[in-house]
């Protein structure tokens, strides 16, 4: 198997000839024909939705080797529960749903274990993004795990409070407070035009 | 000059996005993604991943998936029928004849709703814990444990709370416990139960039966369950998934 893009070289599908190309289907008609046994199907679903389940990973496990388990796992898992998907929904809130409530559980067990022979904290995101990019990590890490969760679906996937209330099993008023309070401090951390 | 009008469906998908956006900060959303880059190298291990979990599905999930659709179809038909019925039968000199219906469909229960098929207990484990069932479905929670695994005779249970593996037994007293980051996946050995494997995070361990030993077996390993081949005592082959 494959251990990685970079060094299977460009990722390639094969179609079925006459068959549309996945990223012309909708997330619908990917996971029903995903059920009906087409390969391809599944590989436009993950190419659509896997690096966002990845980003509200990484943003609120803040480490890059968690994330990338949470999110690989995550998607594992949607594959593993296709049959129970309902389809009039749409599969991508799904999926980071998923991701987002496994990224929220890691950093708590972090939280709670001790730190015998703990590797370092994965630095390794921060080599690859700007100045402002790292100010705004270090300002997220800084939010309690609560705050931190909500302003990432909030402002990263545009879900409502509503929407978030309900992926994380929460009261809408929960929801709406801690918003309020990771702005408020991610606007004092970073300044008014970080955060407005 | 007329224009023509959007289809209805464009226009309620509009309203619904900008009702979505309203109170979203869009700078603070494009500088969350650009502090978020997707690694190359990390999707092609995941799509790897996610393509090998695909193709290790049951050969009939797809056709039993469909059946499925037929068989719930074909009961909300028989309910409507069914319920139509009921509506028609039970007038007053229609009772007798609701009452064989009803009879004839859902008779006195004979025998407890559910029990369990075996004897021994059923141990479940989710995000919420880990409980143990008894024969008559009674539950016993265990713990905080998010992960649990009998050993190889249902004499000792594994316990997973995170940061500590906890080996106890029937009694519920604690034999032994290990500390470590972040354990994930663990999976006693069948046979004489002397090995038990577990990742560490992205590590895969190996520890003995009793909590001794306990050592570094791979410092990368992919996020499933290692499995141990079952065979005969003293002999300790275990599956795994590369990084």
């Amino acid at each position: 198997m494959a251990s990685s893009l970079a060094a299977a070289g460009t990722l390639t599908t094969a179609l079925a000839p006459g068959a549309p190309a996945a990223c012309e289907r909708s997330d619908r008609a990917l996971v029903a024909a995903a059920l009906d046994g087409d390969a391809t199907a599944i590989d436009g679903l993950f190419r659509r939705h896997w690096p966002l389940a990845f980003r509200v990973a990484l943003l609120i496990a803040h480490d890059h080797a968690a994330a990338e388990d949470i999110a690989q796992e995550a998607f594992v898992a949607a594959v593993g529960r296709l049959e129970q998907f309902d389809r009039r929904r749409p599969f991508g809130p799904w999926l980071t749903k998923i991701a987002a409530n496994r990224a929220i559980d890691w950093t708590r067990a972090r939280g709670r274990r001790r730190e015998v022979g703990a590797p370092a904290l994965d630095a390794s995101a921060a080599d690859v993004v700007d100045t402002l990019s790292a100010e705004l990590l270090a300002a997220l890490a800084a939010l309690p795990l609560d705050q931190r969760a909500v302003v990432v679906l909030r402002h990263l996937l545009e879900w409502t409070p509503g929407e978030i209330a309900r992926a994380l099993e929460l009261p809408r008023g929960t929801v709406n407070s801690r918003l309020r309070r990771g702005l408020d401090a991610l606007r004092a951390t970073l300044g008014d035009e970080a955060a407005s | 000059m007329s224009r023509a009008r959007p289809p209805r469906e464009a226009v309620v998908v509009h309203v619904a996005s900008r009702r979505r956006r309203r109170g979203v900060d869009a700078a603070l959303g494009a500088r969350l993604r650009a502090a978020a880059p997707v690694d190359p190298a990390a999707a092609g291990r995941a799509h790897a991943a996610a393509m090998a979990a695909y193709a290790a599905r049951p050969a009939g999930a797809a056709t039993e998936s469909t059946r499925s659709r037929r068989r719930g179809a074909r009961a909300l038909l028989a309910a409507v029928v069914v319920a139509l019925l009921g509506a028609i039968v039970l007038s007053p000199a229609g009772a007798r004849v609701g009452d064989w219906i009803g009879r004839t469909l859902d008779p006195p229960p004979t025998r407890p709703a559910a029990v369990l098929p075996g004897e021994g207990p059923l141990l479940i484990s989710g995000r919420d814990g880990s409980w143990t069932l008894d024969r008559a479905l009674r539950p016993a929670r265990l713990g905080e444990f998010t992960e649990a695994a009998w050993s190889a005779r249902g004499n000792y249970l594994l316990l997973n709370r995170g940061d500590t593996l906890f080996a106890r037994d029937r009694d519920g007293t604690t034999r032994w416990s290990l500390a470590r980051p972040a354990i994930n996946r663990v999976a006693w050995s069948p046979g004489d139960g002397y090995r038990v494997a577990y990742r560490s995070g992205r590590e895969l361990r190996i520890v003995a039966g009793d909590g001794s030993g306990d050592r570094l077996l791979a410092a990368r390993s992919a996020p499933v369950t290692p499995a141990w081949q079952p065979g005969p005592p003293g002999r300790h082959t275990l599956a795994w998934g590369p990084p």
